[in-house]
């Protein structure tokens, strides 16, 4: 209790307040301020940042050693290519075996580098610089006529021209200080000037590489030191990127360990049914879930508060404002408020005993792996900052803080990467730091009230829907606002089947999670069916509008309209922006099988999980899901089954109900899975209706 | 004015799949009664009980706590707080302490301040586990964890107390400790409603009891009207004189009926419909009659009998 006991020291009677405000948050505090589980959130946030920063440190390039330094001549140079002298232009050289050749091409200077060095006649080599442009040609070295013979040479000609000219200097050693005064001749030509001699002086120089180095415009070797003993340091990089790895690590923390311990915490009370007493008290739901959330993972946070002191002097260090700051504390926080809710939730869904053990480690594993896809996704471990997604799967990154760190790259390499981190691409806009905040914070806040609203409702009764009716019309028309109106944002025909592909990805995640949360249980529908006539007047809605606004009857109604609203919208969508391509009846005809398959099947597999939830069998959920997802895929696969199986057996069928064969097979199929879906609903209306019989009417029926 | 109505139930119906574990029960229960629920194992019992703490939605019907409706999709704070319900297997928190527990439920039921540790000392008094206050609950016996269910379910004061199977499992000094707490609550002036398997226990403490039976709620009754609609009552009868004489004097009473006469031991055993006075008067006439008695007493069916002579099945 040693942290609980510090607690109530500092402020007993704030204490007590907390307790009278949110008693669950008070409770899971008592639970886990203790000696142990606060020494180990002190010490593995102490060792944690500790690790980080040796390994930081030991990432910086240290002083300057010997095995780090390479001959050079003071300036470099970099050689372009050979070129041909004007004939005017062409010298007479003579060789070392006393031969004389008349020169007709020689190398250009491209650029000259002034590396500081770390010993030489850097006067001498200043001198040098002076009588020195870039355009002179080199004709000799040491007076040796400049010659290449094989093609290795002429491909990596600066790289072969500098080597020989490092060869004519004897090899020195920088500890004992020797041989300084060497020097090597070049002799130079300028077209309008005669031959020329230029002799460069011997120097040493670092050829260390290191991300933490400053370094000239050469880019050959770390800056050092004006006394050569150290390399130059970028500090503001180094203690960017000790940011970044802080940062990481607090949101995989978060998400990882976070989403873990309210996972288990609430299978743990599921175990124990100790929820359902919390359940009985006249406590709103909100109060006591707000107190799971931040009561449960308290050692988490103690671990993390620990690290904000480090983690705000490196942000200061790497020059980033306060604002900043907390804007990135923003975002994560509301995006972890969103996966905690939706961990809470799902926990509360889960009823299995075997589900229960593992579904702690399940939501965790599933959590960070979609963390680990953005922080890849988006390049960040490279340091690139910028986000790789368009259309309407741009939606995805608004689900990860780990997005803020695209504008937290270090401020060096912001300048590399032409200031994106100020302006960020975001489709077509390009959004800066604080819209970005908001924009996420806003997005958070969204989901924060959805998935709330879920837990609140799931918390008071564990088979009421998820959602009502009257919201998910509601939600269908946002949801496809924003995927139709990310991917207008980048509409363009050439990159048309990327589009499509990530609004039906993304469609169908969304459509799974409502159908899921507007489904009622076995038994409500049965209860529904039986006593829904008996209800007095006054509360009882017609029918339609039972079957639409009502969260005790059948949902299909609901789930259909849902549906149609979407498929108006995206057929809308695509014959604004795409409308020139159904030029031809084929194309239409093509166009409304594919939209009639894809929206077919998924109420098909609606209705189909809906027949299996009234058959009375055991392991519902399991054949709830399975029967969902084999319907779903059903007459798609159907459909290519036997597209292929023509081109195969029967490629001499080219037309099929007056239309191509393919054409043909899917309006066929289209047309059975219209029938098997009107038989299936006959069905599913029978099960209603037998639902609804009394004991009385059973007895007489004799269906049971 | 008549007594208060506590708990009103109107066409209670629940099923689970399309079994009925409650059908169209209209229960009336007083204020300050204990009110026993009797009846086999899956009458309905359990369900009753959860359904009026608002643990479970009737699938028919309404539910009136002192008058006003209960609903339990959309549950009233205040109306809640009127209740405490102790189900059958009530887990606890093991890693806190007794007063920890219990502090937290308090301040769940809103208690603030003083009145909440007030509230606290008292429940512990009423269940006799002041002493137990710093204990660890992981460290109590069954029959103290028993007591500080109890005292967690009317730390706030409720005015109607569930208790399902309160006492199962408990030696009989703990039952016993646990009649005298509900005793107590009754003092309190709270409507308590019990279901137990121990008939003795239920008997010593009702008022009032219910029976269910496949879901149906078939008695609902005081249990003095239980007793006179249901039980029966011996008269017991030694005379050292002669038993044919004894059986004579009884014959003008119409009360005295079913007379078994054993004249080896001098006894007479005889069903008697009649109350208290009526069983006066015999002995005052059998006095008068001059019959040397030895023995009169007059002996009534226990609730269990009573329970069993109905007739009672498993449902299946």
């Amino acid at each position: 209790m040693l942290g609980f006991q510090l607690l109530q020291t500092l402020g007993a009677q704030g204490v007590d307040r907390l307790g009278d405000w949110n008693p669950q948050l008070l409770r899971e505090w008592k639970g886990r301020l203790k000696r142990f589980p606060v020494l180990a959130a002190i010490g593995i946030s102490l060792l944690v940042q500790g690790v980080l920063m040796l390994s930081s440190v030991s990432m910086l390039p240290g002083p300057v050693v010997s095995k780090d330094l390479v001959v050079s001549t003071y300036p470099q140079f970099r050689w372009d290519g050979i070129a041909a002298l004007d004939s005017a232009l062409q010298p007479e050289v003579t060789l070392p075996d006393g031969q004389t050749l008349t020169l007709t091409s020689s190398i250009l200077v491209e650029r000259l580098d002034q590396q500081s060095p770390i010993g030489g006649d850097l006067a001498a080599g200043e001198q040098a610089l002076q009588q020195l442009q870039i355009g002179d040609r080199l004709i000799a070295i040491n007076g040796e006529p400049v010659i290449f013979n094989t093609d290795d040479e002429r491909q990596q000609l600066s790289f072969h021209v500098n080597q020989r000219i490092t060869n004519q200097l004897s090899p020195i050693s920088v500890d004992s200080g020797q041989g300084f005064r060497d020097s090597v001749e070049l002799t130079l030509l300028r077209p309008d000037q005669e031959l020329f001699m230029v002799s460069l002086p011997r120097i040493t120089l670092t050829n260390h590489h290191n991300r933490y180095c400053l370094y000239g415009d050469s880019y050959q070797g770390c800056d050092v030191t004006p006394d050569g003993q150290f390399y130059q340091i970028d500090w503001r990089k180094w203690y960017g990127d000790g940011f970044w790895a802080i940062t990481v690590a607090m949101v995989f923390s978060l998400m990882g360990i976070g989403v873990f311990l309210l996972g288990s915490n609430l299978a743990e009370e599921k175990r124990r049914g100790t929820l359902n007493f919390i359940r009985l008290s006249p406590r709103s739901a909100a109060n006591i879930l707000a107190g799971k959330l931040l009561g449960v993972p308290v050692c988490l946070y103690l671990a993390i508060a620990l690290a904000l002191p480090l983690h705000g002097f490196l942000g200061l260090g790497a020059g980033y404002s306060i604002g900043h700051g907390l804007g990135l504390y923003g975002a994560i926080a509301s995006q972890t408020v969103v996966f905690y809710l939706a961990a809470l939730l799902v926990s509360l869904c889960i009823t299995h005993p075997m589900l229960l053990g593992l579904q702690p480690w399940l939501m965790a594993a599933g959590v960070t792996l979609f963390q680990w896809i953005v922080l890849v996704a988006l390049e960040l471990p490279w340091g690139l900052p910028h986000i790789d997604a368009s259309g309407a799967w741009l939606w995805s990154v608004f689900f990860s803080p780990l997005v803020s760190l695209a504008y937290f790259a270090p401020l060096t390499d912001a300048a590399y990467y032409e200031k994106v981190v100020d302006n960020l691409a975001l489709g077509l806009f390009r959004i800066n730091f604080a819209e970005y905040t908001v924009l996420t914070v806003l997005h958070a806040m969204g989901w924060t009230y959805l998935l709330g609203q879920a837990s609140v409702r799931r918390f008071r009764q564990a088979t009421r829907p998820l959602l009502p009716r009257a919201l998910s019309y509601g939600l269908t028309l946002g949801v496809m606002a924003v995927l139709l109106g990310l991917t207008e944002t980048d509409a363009n025909a050439y990159y048309l089947d990327e589009h499509l592909t990530a609004i039906v990805c993304l469609f169908l995640v969304y459509f799974t999670l409502l159908t899921l949360s507007l489904v009622c249980d076995r038994q409500t529908l049965q209860d529904w069916a039986r006593f829904r006539h008996t209800r007095p007047k006054h509360i009882r809605m017609a029918l339609w509008k039972d079957l639409l606004w009502g969260e005790e009857s059948s949902p299909l109604l609901a789930i259909a309209l849902n549906l149609l609203m979407a498929t108006i919208l995206f057929v809308g969508w695509f014959f604004w922006n795409y409308g020139d391509r159904m030029d031809t009846p084929e194309a239409l005809q093509v166009f409304a099988l594919i939209v009639a398959m894809a929206v077919g099947s998924l109420f098909f597999a609606t209705l189909a999980s809906q027949v299996v939830l009234l058959l009375p069998r055991k392991k519902n959920g399991f054949w709830f899901g399975a029967t969902s997802s084999i319907s779903a895929v059903a007459f798609p696969c159907l459909t290519a089954l036997l597209v292929i199986a023509q081109a195969e057996f029967y490629p001499h069928i080219t037309t099929l109900l007056g239309m191509e064969s393919e054409l043909g097979l899917f309006t066929l199929t289209v047309g059975l899975m219209a029938m098997v879906t009107t038989g299936l609903g006959f069905c599913h209306y029978r099960q209603l209706a037998i639902s609804g019989r009394s004991e009385l009417q059973h007895l007489l029926k004799g269906a049971s | 004015m008549g007594t208060a109505t506590a708990i009103r139930t109107q066409s209670l119906t629940k099923r689970f799949d399309r079994a009925l574990a409650l059908r169209s029960v209209d229960l009336e229960i007083e204020a300050g009664a204990i009110y026993g629920l009797i009846g086999p194992n899956g009458a309905g019992k359990t369900t009753l009980l959860r359904l009026l703490a608002m643990a479970e939605s009737p699938t028919v019907g309404e539910i009136y706590l002192n008058g006003e409706k209960l609903d339990s999709r959309h549950p009233n704070p205040r109306l809640q707080r009127q209740i405490g319900y102790l189900p059958d297997d009530f887990p606890l928190y093991e890693d806190l302490t007794v007063w920890d527990y219990l502090d937290y439920f308090a301040r769940l039921y809103h208690l603030q301040g003083k009145a909440r540790i007030n509230s606290i000392h008292d429940v512990l008094e009423l269940v006799n586990l002041p002493h137990k206050r710093h204990s660890l609950i992981t460290q109590l016996s069954r029959g103290m964890k028993q007591r500080l269910g109890l005292a967690r379910t009317v730390i706030h004061t409720p005015t109607v107390l569930l208790l399902d199977e309160p006492v199962s499992g408990l030696d009989p000094i703990a039952r016993q400790d646990f009649r005298q707490a509900i005793r107590n609550l009754q003092g309190l002036g709270i409507t308590v409603v019990i279901s137990s398997h121990v008939l003795s226990d239920l008997a010593e403490l009702c008022t009032a009891v219910g029976i269910l039976e496949f879901g149906y709620l078939v008695e609902n009754t005081s249990l003095a009207s239980l007793y006179q609609k249901l039980g029966q009552q011996k008269l017991v009868m030694g005379t050292r004189g002669s038993v044919a004489d004894l059986q004579a004097a009884l014959e003008p009473f119409k009360t005295i009926t079913d007379i078994q006469a054993d004249p080896a031991s001098g006894q007479i055993q005889a069903q008697f419909s009649g109350d208290a006075d009526q069983a006066a008067e015999v002995l005052r006439s059998l006095v008068e009659a001059r019959i040397p008695l030895y023995d009169f007493h007059c002996t009534q069916d226990s609730l269990e009998e009573i329970f069993v002579k109905i007739g009672h099945t498993q449902p299946t």
